[in-house]
Parts: C-alpha cells; sequence; structure tokens
C-alpha cells in the first residue's frame, strides 16, 4: 500500500461532504467523492462503486428516511476506502433482514439499492446512537 | 442522460442510451424515455455501451419503461454494458425481467429479430 501512503501524505485528510436535496445534490457529491478518490490514485471502477454506495445510502436516508441531510465522509486507509454516513432520519438497519427479489419489489422504494449496497461493500457495520443519529460505516477494496 | 431511437427495420428498433444513469439522469430518461417506450410497435434493443454507471434509480427506469413495451406484446433486450454496470444489472437479477447479452447480434436474436 506504498501507493496510498505516498497519496496521504500529498492530500492530507478525508473528504468530508453535507447532502440535502434531490437527485442533483447526491450526483454533485457523487463526483465529488469520484474526483476525491481519483486524485487519491485510486482506479475508475473503485470510485464508480464508491459513487454507487453513495447514491444508494443517501437518497435512501433522504427520501425515505426523511433526513434532512446526509453527513459523509470518505478516506482512503490500508485496508481500502472507508466510507461513513450519518443522519438524523428514521432509523433504519440497511443490512438486516431479507431483501425482496426484484420483480416483487419493482415498485417498493430501496429492495434494489439494499442489494447494491451489500454487494458492493467488502465490510460493513450499523450503529443508532442515542441521540437518534442513524450511522453507517462501509468499506470497499481500493481495486 | 440522453438517448437516440435507431429504426433498424420494421419490427426492430436500436436505442441508444448515453450518460450515467444515476439518479439525476435516471429522473432526466424516465418520462421521455416511458412515453416512446409506451407508442412503440417494435422489439427494442437497448445499447448500454456509452453508459458508464447505473444505479438503482437507474434501474427502476428500465423496468418501468420496458414494461410499457412488454404490455403490448413488444420483446426487448439490453446489451453492451461495462463490467461494473453488468455487475450491477446481475446482483439486482435484472436479467430476470429484461434479457441481458454481450453485443447487439446476441440481443437481436433474443428480441427474435
Amino acid at each position: 500500500m506504498k501507493r496510498s501512503k505516498a497519496k496521504q501524505s500529498r492530500s492530507g485528510g478525508p473528504l468530508r461532504l453535507v447532502i440535502a436535496g434531490g437527485a442533483e445534490a447526491v450526483v454533485a457529491a457523487e463526483q465529488r467523492l469520484i474526483t476525491f478518490l481519483n486524485d487519491e490514485g485510486l482506479p475508475e471502477g473503485a470510485a464508480a462503486r464508491a459513487a454507487l454506495l453513495l447514491e444508494e445510502v443517501v437518497l435512501n436516508a433522504l427520501r425515505h428516511g426523511a433526513a434532512p441531510n446526509v453527513e459523509v465522509e470518505a478516506q482512503i486507509g490500508a485496508d481500502g476506502i472507508s466510507l461513513v454516513f450519518e443522519d438524523s432520519g428514521v432509523a433504519f438497519d440497511p443490512l438486516a433482514g431479507e431483501v425482496a427479489a426484484p420483480e416483487t419489489g419493482a415498485e417498493q422504494p430501496g429492495g434494489r439499492g439494499l442489494l447494491l449496497i451489500r454487494r458492493f461493500s467488502t465490510a460493513a457495520r450499523y450503529t443508532r446512537s442515542p441521540d437518534g443519529r442513524n450511522r453507517l460505516e462501509l468499506r470497499l477494496t481500493p481495486g | 442522460m440522453q438517448f437516440k431511437i435507431v429504426e433498424i427495420d420494421a419490427g426492430l428498433c436500436r436505442v441508444e442510451l448515453s450518460g450515467r444513469l444515476d439518479a439525476a439522469g435516471a429522473e432526466m430518461l424516465d418520462a421521455p424515455l416511458s412515453a416512446h417506450f409506451a407508442a412503440m410497435r417494435r422489439a427494442v434493443v437497448i445499447d448500454l455501451s456509452d453508459v458508464p454507471f447505473v444505479g438503482s434509480l437507474g434501474i427502476r427506469v428500465l423496468i418501468s419503461a420496458t414494461r410499457l413495451l412488454k404490455r403490448h406484446g413488444q420483446q426487448v433486450a439490453l446489451y453492451g454494458a461495462n463490467a461494473m454496470v453488468l455487475d450491477v444489472l446481475h446482483t439486482v437479477s435484472l436479467d430476470q425481467l429484461i434479457p441481458i447479452a454481450a453485443d447487439e447480434a446476441s440481443a437481436r436474436a433474443l428480441v427474435g429479430a
């Protein structure tokens, strides 16, 4: 992981975003995340997977969780990309329970998004804080 | 997000999508694509080779638009997806709803054209 060390010393800390609004705002945040990861030297595929996770998690929180905004922190460590999402919306653990098949879930919000979150993250942890905030930590491989 | 409809013959059209099918792209594509597909009386092959990214909203648009085609008995197939997009489509088992081919010739074969 020589490369990421060198990049970290060059660019420093994590990327922090606060996302509120509709699809345009979410896509603008995706673009900032992709730029951040590209600047860190990560390949296009990893950046695209990270953008996909951001889109699924943030849209879920804003549209179905009634969160006023979602805070995102992205950073690169020795074991890959870390994405942390926090919001004050309805308590929702995207890692819990079964996800519906696509046909039955066709008009059901979130079903396919949850499948994608599980597929494209290599490790995931959800916690609900005592002060009523969702916190979702996802990791994905840098390659 | 843009699309172009190319009439191949009396029974077949190719729909060329271009751009990111992210949340914003999906919202942009939804109404116009559905309007075209509701009026379409040909089989359709959808070219994804110029679509670098697809999210779950994009998949929902593909499903709802192609459902309009199937309602009138028209066949539809997708082709040309890049590796990441293909991974996304398979993860949500989209191929159970819309056949996915590697190239245009295979997609045409799938829709019987």
